[in-house]
């Protein structure tokens, strides 16, 4: 029921010279194998707001909106428990199935702004409730939503993030939502890749919504889980991975959750010796194997594959002659613009603006046909020319980091427009800008 | 339901049985906070935790029903909740939320969990077991915590290490016995970040006259 597609950049493959070729894998759900939309996995979930002072006001009162919202799409299959933090943490509802809306909601709207910012805590007393009702059929998730900075309890993000990256191995997973321009968002968006979550950031209390409703349209539109890859060379192939690099404890890699409508794809650079491999099947040459495994939203385990990757050989002249894919030089395109931000983001973090220009002219250069990374770029250069360094850090982070690991819409094109995007289902719609919300973004 | 309530259903004994039942049920499950005792549950019976009971002879007569609430008491006070805000959740709770309230027997993750609280810094051990009692060892250590957040808030500040200083200007009365003062000019300038940043350098500098001065009683 998961299609898999090994996409050379360019057809052939080039005998007789050391080389390099970048390869697509592309994961996508067989629309034909599917089961009409219905029920989706049972979830359990734990809110973990942020209630330090600095939440105080309008924040809050909209984090609060947010949670009730959450509340409001959740059925009596699912949990929900409702934590709130600042100097300590405290469990405001307990896990439970969501059958009583407003004892819930009553509980989130007494919660009021406290101290200090004891994020550690706050999670991990979320965790812990989730971690009590643990099921391997339901999708388990904390929500961390921060204003802050971590400035109480354990504040090491390193720490933190090997602790998200752990719980995650045992089946809790963690998405962060950062609210404003003092989070810290090293330490937001690291715990959600590698609590194997989503990473979202809203530039104002009134940016936070659309973010937690793509979470929910995606979880209620997901179709395969736990998803993970082997890859294997043939002899003299060494295998580069460009985008998720994050591997489980048997070594095979950690992709992300696949949701209908969507592609889920890994960019791999193969490094080749002069001696190539020698042709086989067919006169072609094998270049890479892979096998997949994933859970189905009804808890099914699978596996498929093996997949091979099996290239004709041809001269270097020939092959260098040979067109690109398209879909495989967008994703390359986009996965050097997030290199760019970043390094621009670590130059506008030591205000040497003259550098950030020039990285980002030269993703503008390499943009070329993608709409949407050209215009991305653009807004990157509006915070570049206020000199706003907090607001680009936060920009270029979550930037970069969607450009190298989104869902893909199955069809999209090189194009890019709002009004098409605003048809597509949240989880796939590209922004302009990551922070705020999209009706905001003209 | 876990099986573990499913065996309890139809369950009935008297007082001690009952403590010995949910002692038994809370070790399964792993959330116990100190040992549960015949003065303890009356208590709870007093305050009308545990719901109604009726007697047989002279000894009160208990089921299915009381474990749960004595359990999921437990539960929530290993939480951190008080039993007063217990007892209104379970005022407001029926009997398959309150089943449902209590967690599976232990995973996987809640054991990592364990081991990451046991890792982190003392201040994340006291948060899960506020109400726990606190060694001598974990008092060292938080106080020496609090120090580290005062010098750090002062240094932030551009302020001298070590006491709070004092400045003679504009008074804020936050509270009748509680006052500040604000240098005049700084007040326009002040930002909300500041306000926040102030807000935890007062906290060190109160937790500082508490712990090391000998103010507390």
């Amino acid at each position: 029921m998961i299609d898999l597609d090994l996409i050379p950049l360019r057809p052939g493959f080039p005998v007789g010279s050391a080389t390099s070729l970048t390869v697509l894998v592309r994961l996508s759900a067989d629309a034909s194998a599917l089961p009409p939309e219905g029920p989706r996995p049972g979830l359990n979930i734990a809110l973990v707001l942020d209630r330090s002072g600095s939440m105080s006001g309008r924040p809050l009162s909209e984090a609060k909106r947010c949670a009730k919202a959450i509340v409001e799409r959740l059925g009596a299959s699912d949990r929900l428990a409702v934590v709130a933090y600042d100097n300590t943490a405290e469990t405001v509802f307990p896990s439970m199935p969501v059958r009583d809306r407003d004892l819930i909601k009553s509980s989130i709207d007494r919660i009021a702004p406290g101290g200090t910012t004891a994020l550690h805590d706050g999670w991990h007393l979320g965790a812990t409730q989730v971690a009590r009702h643990l099921k391997a059929e339901d999708v388990s998730r904390v929500l961390l939503l921060s204003d802050g900075i971590a400035n109480h309890g354990l504040r090491d993000p390193d720490q933190i993030a090997s602790h998200c990256a752990d719980l995650a191995a045992s089946g809790i997973t963690t998405s962060t939502y950062g609210l404003g321009l003092n989070f810290n968002e090293d330490l937001m968006s690291r715990m959600a890749q590698q609590g194997q979550g989503q990473a979202h950031y809203g530039q104002t209390a009134e940016d936070l919504m659309e973010p937690f409703q793509t979470e929910f349209d995606m979880l209620a539109a997901l179709v395969a889980r736990k998803v993970r890859l082997s890859l294997s060379g043939s002899p003299g192939c060494h295998i580069h991975l460009l985008n998720h690099e994050q591997r489980d404890a048997a070594g095979r890699i950690i992709l992300p959750d696949l949701a209908r409508a969507g592609d889920i794809w890994l960019l791999l650079q193969i490094d080749i010796a002069e001696a190539s491999p020698e042709p086989a099947n067919g006169g072609k040459i094998r270049v890479l194997s892979a096998e997949l495994a994933f859970e189905t939203i009804d808890g099914d385990s699978r596996n498929t594959g093996p997949f091979h990757l099996d290239l004709d050989p041809m001269t270097p002249a020939a092959h260098a002659a040979q067109s690109e894919n398209v879909t495989v030089r967008a994703r390359l395109t986009e996965i050097e613009a997030a290199r760019l931000q970043e390094r621009a983001r670590v130059a506008a973090q030591g205000r040497d603006w003259e550098t950030v220009d020039l990285l980002i002219s030269e993703a503008e250069a390499l943009a070329g046909q993608n709409e949407w990374v050209r215009s991305s770029m653009a807004t990157l250069r509006g915070y570049a020319a206020r000199r706003e360094v907090r607001m680009f850090s936060k920009e270029a982070r979550y930037k970069s980091q969607t450009m190298r690991s989104r869902m893909v819409a199955r069809f999209e094109d090189s194009g890019f427009d709002r009004a098409s995007e605003a048809q597509a289902p949240r989880y796939l719609r590209r922004k302009l800008e990551q922070g705020r919300r999209s009706s905001d973004e003209d | 339901m876990t099986s573990d309530l499913a065996r309890l259903k139809g369950w009935e004994g008297g007082i001690d049985a009952l403590i010995a039942t949910t002692t038994a049920l809370l070790t399964r499950i792993e959330v116990e906070r100190g040992e549960l005792n015949l003065r303890t549950v009356r208590d709870y019976l007093q305050r009308g935790l545990l719901g109604s009971t009726e007697r047989r002879g002279k000894e009160l007569h208990f089921g299915y029903e009381h474990i749960l609430r004595l359990a999921a008491v437990r539960v929530l006070l290993a939480d951190g909740w008080s039993l007063a805000k217990i007892a209104e959740f379970l005022r407001l709770s029926g009997l398959s939320d309150i089943e449902s309230l209590l967690p599976s027997p232990k995973s996987d993750a809640l054991a990592k969990l364990d081991r990451m609280r046991r890792e982190s810094s003392p201040h994340a051990r006291d948060v899960v077991a506020s109400s726990a009692p606190v060694s001598a060892a974990q008092r060292v250590a938080r106080a020496s915590a609090l120090n580290l957040e005062l010098r750090e808030a002062m240094r932030r500040l551009g302020l001298p290490e070590g006491a709070p200083p004092v400045e003679d200007l504009t008074l804020v009365a936050i509270a009748p016995w509680f006052q500040i003062l604000i240098q005049r000019d700084r007040l326009p300038d002040l930002t909300l970040e500041d306000a926040e940043e102030l807000g935890r350098a007062v906290t060190a500098s109160l937790t500082h006259l508490i712990t090391r001065t000998g103010y507390r009683k």
